[in-house]
């Protein structure tokens, strides 16, 4: 990729056209919502909040695994809790 | 009298609820009789949470952080790949007045390369019946 690049713009050098690449990746994934992926963690008693990955577009669904091993998927709240907690964020 | 609900929804019933804030994902158990303040509490015990997600493609490096970096592979499918180099020529050209006129004909191509991703994503990888999601091509 990086030398068909380079066969129209010599003067570019190999890292700036990654950069060039993963900003077209970037652009590419988001609008076309093409690559899915399923992740899992554990969460801690009495934390409410959980960074997500940079690279998480749109949560599509969550499951929660109960204590009998279960895995249902939970229900999307509308806006958020009144009251809201600024650690662990 | 009575009512036609064909479903009865019982207002009393606790259930794990999540939203996106700030970048992060809030976990709670919704207690609607509890008061205001207690209504969201957090799981009390630890739980796997299973997160679906749509995601970016995972960055090339750049040669200072991997050597092997000419030979990365995009995680997007490979007949993709050329309109991602359609849009770093275009890149390219737009940072040349001089030929500044060979950009939008990279650009047509990339924004062809978009068309089709979506319509492969939509197509979900199965045949016949499927779900059909409203798009802007």
């Amino acid at each position: 990729m990086i030398d068909q690049v380079k066969k129209h713009h010599p003067e570019l050098s190999a890292n700036e056209i990654i950069i060039m690449l993963n900003e077209a990746q970037d652009e590419f994934s988001a609008r076309t919502l093409l690559l899915e992926e399923a992740t899992q963690f554990t969460t801690v008693a009495n934390q409410r909040y959980y960074g997500l990955k940079d690279s998480i577009l749109e949560v599509k669904s969550v499951d929660l695994t109960d204590d009998a091993g279960n895995a249902t998927t939970i229900k999307r709240l509308q806006g958020r809790p009144k009251y809201r907690d600024l650690d662990n964020v | 009298m009575s009512n036609n609900y064909s479903r009865v929804y019982n207002r009393s019933v606790k259930e794990n609820v999540y939203w996106i804030e700030r970048d992060s994902i809030g976990l709670a158990i919704y207690d609607p009789l509890a008061s205001e303040i207690n209504r969201f509490a957090s799981l009390d015990s630890a739980k796997t949470v299973t997160l679906f997600y749509y995601k970016k493609a995972d960055h090339f490096n750049t040669l200072d952080k991997a050597a092997s970096a000419m030979d990365e592979q995009s995680e997007l499918p490979v007949q993709f790949h050329q309109y991602l180099v359609d849009r770093a020529i275009q890149k390219g050209y737009e940072f040349k007045p001089e030929m500044i006129q060979m950009a939008p004909y990279f650009e047509r191509k990339f924004e062809k390369g978009i068309k089709e991703g979506k319509m492969y994503a939509n197509r979900g990888r199965i045949s016949g019946m499927r779900q059909v999601r409203q798009t802007s091509y």
